[in-house]
């Protein structure tokens, strides 16, 4: 297995775009979806990482958690750091993120797992 | 908490979620940047056997999230977690449920709840968690 740390990348928590994620997914209320951070990995820097990693490999999600220290805040910045380990059977991805508060306080820990699956080349042929 | 601890055993009512149409799922994948093409492109779905696009993991994870704040709205969700096993496609309805499978009480009550989401199949397509836990009150 190997590992790569990535970042400190800096996070937002829009009130546009946590609109928006709540049309997108039906739901309502006031506070920030819990599953709203699954959208960072969607930031061009960190999607970067993560299509380098997969290869030609189609990424598959397969599981996710998200274990929060603290509620996040509307209109703040977080700071996400990023590890990537890749397994080799069968062919998996797991992206582990520790998100802080611009102060430096633990507030979210994220894991998404990732099959990996035939090279998409094929697929696409 | 403002309201007795929930027991085990305790079933969250059943919630029906989508069917989710080719432009719903672009417009999460818009918002969430996961454009992965398996969710957008019906022809790759058939290469890899699937009739039509499957909806993304995350899209029906997040159904869960009103359907606790309604069952529970003095509970708040501190995790939430689940496994992808089944697709389901686009066009397909969705019903999502819940049990509590594990309660500790006193001030810091924490309440598991055991998720799981159907399509049109008997076995499960998502099969998670949210452990709850009370709201500060302000």
């Amino acid at each position: 297995m190997s590992e790569v740390r990535l970042g400190p990348f800096l996070v937002r928590t829009e009130r546009a775009k946590i609109e928006a994620y709540r049309r997108a997914t039906r739901t309502g209320g006031q506070e920030i979806p819990a599953a709203f951070p699954i959208c960072w990995l969607g930031e061009p820097a960190i999607r970067a990482a993560v299509e380098k990693a997969c290869g030609n490999r189609l990424p598959l999600h397969e599981g996710q958690t998200f274990d929060y220290a603290r509620p996040l805040e509307i209109g703040a910045e977080y700071h996400l750091s990023l590890s990537l380990s890749e397994e080799a059977d069968p062919p998996r991805l797991a992206l582990r993120g520790d998100c802080k508060t611009a102060a430096g306080e633990p507030c979210l820990r994220m894991e998404t797992l990732l099959r990996l699956v035939a090279p998409a080349v094929e697929l696409s042929a | 908490m403002n309201r007795a601890v929930p027991e085990v055993g305790t079933r969250l009512p059943e919630r029906a979620f989508g069917p989710f149409t080719s432009a719903e799922l672009a417009a999460y994948a818009d918002i969430s940047g996961d454009t992965n093409p398996l969710h957008l492109d019906s022809g790759l779905a058939a290469k890899v056997g699937l009739a039509a696009p499957p909806v993304h993991g995350m899209l029906l994870l997040a159904g869960f999230e009103p359907a606790l704040q309604e069952w529970r709205p003095d509970l708040r969700i501190e995790r939430l977690s689940g496994r992808f096993t089944l697709p389901v496609l686009e066009g397909e309805p969705v019903t999502l449920s819940g049990r509590v499978v594990r309660v500790s009480g006193g001030d810091t009550a924490q309440v598991l709840v055991r998720l799981m989401a159907h399509g049109a199949s008997r076995a499960p397509a998502i099969v998670g968690e949210a452990l709850l836990v009370p709201r500060e009150v302000s």
